[in-house]
């Protein structure tokens, strides 16, 4: 009797083994996520240039990320718990003459607020973006990670082959940009459960002064020999038909410097697991 | 008093006269020496002269030129373009969202002169949702400047180049993904006269073929996104002079006077077909092939204008009339928008061109006077077969053809058995010389190259037993030629054999 | 009356020799060298100066530094790492040309530092045997690590841009940037050329200033 009743321990554990390794981590596994947030799983992304010495793929260890885009409202909290910036405090050095553009002063006034409250917040620099997300004690997520959750289209996540949904990602490029940014979660929800990643606003990451594009993207391989250090072997590949969308926020990204504040540009925060 | 007044004694009027001549002398010098020196030949003047002074470049949307350079010397100038991405119209019913130099696809037209320097400051809106940046054809530089304009929205870049070649050159955004960015409307000319200016002329204009790819058909109303699967195919939806159809027709067409010498200023945006610029109507005195200074050509129907290139050509209007500016690559012009229009007022010249003289009806070959007229030639050509048949001397010289010919074939086909001297190979090939077989019947010599033989034969009273496979690559006519030889050679004589014994014969047994 | 006098000059002449001692003690306390823990609040430094930035970096001698501790001399600084074999030799020696050009009367205004990309491989004895190789003189140079972080946020500030390579390495911009007496950005020589002509102008301004 105890020897069935030990093989039947042994076997219940085994497959409680086989179920846990199978399934997508469940909610006892991972610890649940901070709120406004979602766990993403991770993987292997690849980037867009190909480049002798430079990794071709990047792994994505696990982490959260936040499920909106960080709002005017949000933004306003934070800068009333830190006086250094506020609109009219913010040192030249960490954001240009356009921060917080939209909201004509300190705070913003009533009817202002009223309208973008629930918008992506804007006109923000990469400096004020991270002091943001560390006061949540988070951080800005790096290209690598945007990129990978990016990728999924609303029912995979890898969307890189629905040539309907790349062609529709595409079109956001080529349609005039609207006055305010659109509500939060009015946009596609994705594979992850993350909204709006597409379609609403640019989004700063961590690193996006790794991209390397000078501007002209037939001289990026030589032209720039002397200005960057081991640069001589670097192409980004146009060749990557599928996605359009990737390259061209990526030579966004190039074109920008860590105070520059934009009309169509915010950000959201991430969050390593503990 | 005595002493004021002018002494007009010998002494006075000796020293007036030395001094006029000495001052006469002095300016026959110096005239001279300007003049060599206006004259010098070569044209160039000898040193570039110093960069003097600033201005502001004046710049023009197209069709309009911003007027010749007046000033002799080169100097700072400074240029303003902002980057706009706007939504305008690109046929009836049909927009577009168009990223612009200056608001207005194409760019503006810039005009600067040989050694000038151009602070260039590339300005993008703050309303952009692109990054752009520019390469000018003109500079000599990395990138044509490309490297050194990257701008975010709302944000300036500055550079200066000093323009060190003359020409007419294209100038266009080069951000990648670069197709894209000049597909939506990104390109426009900078002009670069030469230190001695282009002869003068009463009309310049300004024109710039280029495409634009779109998700809907041509014609499909609405906001159209652009679709890069047929930018990357080079399947354009339009494609069309200054950035829309119809742009440059109707109360829109350009407009010059009888007499009066036009020059365009003609730019290809690309981003991916060459144009065949022509104007219907007209011939181009003058073509300064691919936007450079010489003048390559002149009396030119048609000109190549490169993709991301340029053209200068020049006519004089003799008579009034709308004329069409085309691509000549016709469809294009029809079915896609390629088409303008020069409309010139005046008086006629009939001389030049009379316009419809006669209008009268045309029957072609129902016409009885040209069916008559085949008719006649039919009879003559069959007369002529039959003489030519009937003149015996015509005859045999058709005979010596047919053997000089036949006597080639039979080397290339039949030697190889029966040999070249037609002596076969004694108890295998039957010889054809002399051979009293082949002599005995034309028919059945004929039936034996078409389909061959086997079994005994008898030539000449010796046995043969072997195969002739049938000689199935020679025509009718090679047939008789080959026949006729070996019917008149090593001593046989007959009659020739013609292609239409053959050709029976291969009928019968079919 | 006389003692009183008397009383009161003494008191005034131990008062004297008190306050001397105490900011003399004060003076003693107050020098700007590396190894100085306290650092003035973000606020004392101009809107424009690199030293508001609160991070704590360490040097080759393992001591804490805030940036703001560099104020005072104008400082000639580049971002490197020890491993790089292609252009940072090149920075560091074009620095080093910068110091052998500086009329000898300027040397004590001027400093150099040195802030490495790669803090994991370049740890403070990895810089230090770094210096004495390279024969950069401790009075002068300055090399320091940092956490990612901050050498991200430091990059960004100076408008370099780097990413690490496959092999480990990092490809970046060569930027030299001169700082002056607050900590601005008054120059920046990009690129790896010889021609220091406007760099040197730019740091004897900034001494002058």
């Amino acid at each position: 009797m105890g020897t069935v009743f030990l093989v039947a321990l042994e076997c219940c554990s085994l497959l409680g083994i086989v179920w846990t390794s199978w399934a997508v981590p469940a909610a006892g596994e991972v610890p649940e996520p901070p709120s406004g947030m979602r766990f993403i799983v991770g993987g292997v992304y690849t980037p867009l240039f190909k480049a002798e010495g430079v990794e071709q793929a990047t792994t994505v260890a696990p982490f959260y990320l936040d499920i909106y885009p960080v709002t005017n409202a949000q933004y306003m909290a934070f800068v009333q718990a830190n006086l250094r910036w506020r609109r009219s405090q913010v040192s030249p050095l960490l954001a240009d003459a356009a921060y917080l553009y939209h909201w004509q002063a300190d705070s913003p006034l009533p009817e202002v607020d009223a309208a973008i409250a629930q918008r992506p917040v804007t006109y923000v620099s990469w400096f004020a973006a991270r002091a943001y997300c560390r006061w949540q004690q988070k951080r800005l997520p790096s290209s690598a990670e945007w990129e990978l959750v990016a990728l999924a289209s609303e029912t995979a996540p890898d969307g890189r082959m629905d040539p309907g949904y790349q062609a529709r990602l595409l079109e956001w490029y080529t349609l005039p940009d609207p006055a305010v940014p659109p509500l939060i979660g009015s946009g596609q929800k994705n594979y992850w459960g993350i909204y709006d990643l597409h379609g609403s606003i640019w989004e700063w990451v961590a690193d996006f002064q790794a991209a390397f594009v000078t501007g002209a993207a037939r001289g990026d391989k030589e032209a720039e020999g002397d200005r960057f250090c081991g640069f001589g072997a670097f192409a980004v590949s146009e060749q990557e038909r599928v996605n359009y969308p990737a390259f061209m926020r990526y030579a966004y990204r190039s074109s920008l410097r860590g105070t520059y504040t934009l009309h169509n540009l915010g950000f959201r925060c991430a969050k390593d697991l503990p | 008093m005595q002493k004021r007044a002018l002494a007009w004694d010998s002494r006075g009027v000796g020293s007036v006269l030395r001094l006029g001549l000495i001052l006469l002398v002095g300016l026959v010098i110096g005239e001279a020496s300007t003049r060599a020196q206006s004259t010098k030949p070569g044209g160039a003047p000898a040193a570039p002269a110093e960069v003097t002074g600033q201005e502001t470049a004046v710049m023009t949307d197209a069709p309009l030129v911003p007027p010749p350079i007046k000033r002799d010397h080169p100097t700072k100038v400074i240029v303003n373009l902002e980057v706009r991405e706007v939504v305008q119209r690109l046929a009836d019913g049909v927009d577009y969202v168009f990223w612009t130099f200056g608001g207005r696809v194409p760019g503006k037209f810039i005009r600067v002169k040989q050694g000038d320097v151009v602070e260039f400051h590339l300005n993008n809106h703050p309303s952009s949702k692109m990054p752009h940046n520019i390469d000018l054809h003109a500079v000599t530089g990395p990138g044509g400047g490309a490297t050194s304009t990257f701008t975010a929205p709302g944000h300036s870049s500055q550079f200066s180049f000093t323009a060190l070649n003359p020409g007419l050159y294209v100038y266009h955004c080069a951000t990648a993904p670069v197709g894209m960015h000049v597909a939506n409307g990104m390109y426009g000319l900078i002009l670069v006269e030469p230190r001695e200016g282009f002869p003068p002329v009463d009309r310049e204009y300004y024109i710039m073929q280029s495409e634009f790819y779109t998700r809907g058909r041509h014609g499909a109303e609405g906001l159209q996104p652009f679709d890069m699967e047929k930018a990357i195919e080079e399947r354009p939806t339009y494609v069309v002079f200054n950035g829309a159809v119809n742009a440059l027709v109707g109360d829109n067409a350009l407009k010059a006077n009888v007499g009066e010498t036009v020059r365009l200023f003609v730019g290809n945006g690309g981003p991916n077909l060459v144009s065949s610029f022509h104007v219907i109507g007209e011939i181009f005195d003058k073509v300064y092939a691919e936007g450079g200074t010489a003048v390559r050509q002149e009396n030119v129907q048609t000109t190549l204008v490169p993709a991301g290139g340029a053209a200068i050509v020049e006519f004089k209007l003799e008579v009034p009339g709308t004329y069409v500016l085309v691509d000549h690559s016709i469809f294009r012009a029809f079915n896609k928008g390629a088409l303008a229009m020069l409309k010139v007022d005046g008086p006629d010249d009939k001389r030049v061109y009379s316009g419809r003289e006669v209008d009268e009806t045309y029957l072609g070959e129902q016409a009885p006077e040209g069916y008559a007229a085949a008719q006649r030639i039919a009879a003559l050509g069959k007369k002529v077969e039959e003489t030519i048949k009937q003149t015996p001397a015509i005859a045999t010289m058709t005979k010596e053809i047919q053997v000089e010919k036949g006597k080639l074939m039979f080397m290339q086909t039949c030697a190889v058995c029966h040999q070249t001297n037609g002596q076969g190979l004694p108890q295998v090939f039957p010889p054809l010389a002399g051979s009293d077989f082949l002599m005995a019947d034309k028919a059945r010599s004929i039936r034996i190259v078409l389909r061959g033989t086997s079994g005994p034969i008898s030539v000449n009273g010796t046995t043969y037993d072997s195969v002739m496979p049938p000689v199935v690559q020679l025509t009718d006519e090679q047939v008789a030629n080959v026949l006729t030889y070996v019917r008149n050679s090593w001593g046989n004589t007959g009659e020739a054999v013609s292609a239409d014994e053959v050709r029976l014969e291969r009928e019968n047994h079919n | 009356m006389r003692l009183c006098w008397r009383l009161s000059a003494l008191a005034v002449l131990v008062g004297y020799l008190l306050l001397g001692a105490w900011s003399a003690a004060l003076a003693a306390t107050d020098h700007t060298g590396h190894a100085d823990h306290t650092a003035l609040p973000a606020a004392t430094y101009s809107a424009r100066s690199i030293y508001q930035l609160e991070s704590v970096w360490t040097t080759a001698t393992e001591q804490p530094l805030r940036l703001g501790h560099l104020q005072g001399k104008v400082q000639v600084l580049a971002m490197v790492y020890t491993t790089c074999e292609a252009a940072c030799p090149i920075i560091v020696s074009l620095m080093q040309l910068i110091e052998a050009t500086l009329p000898p009367e300027l040397h004590p205004h001027v400093g150099f530092v040195l802030v490495t990309f790669d803090p994991e491989r370049d740890t403070p004895g990895v810089l230090s045997a770094y210096s004495a190789r390279m024969g950069l003189d401790p009075m002068s140079w300055s090399l320091l690590s940092g956490h990612p972080d901050d050498v991200l946020e430091l990059a960004t500030l100076l408008g370099i841009k780097y990413k690490r390579d496959q092999s480990g390495g990092f490809i970046h911009s060569n930027v030299i940037t001169v700082l002056n007496n607050a900590g601005e950005i008054v120059h920046r020589h990009e690129g790896l050329q010889q021609d220091m002509t406007s760099t040197l102008d730019a740091i004897r301004w900034a001494v002058q200033d």
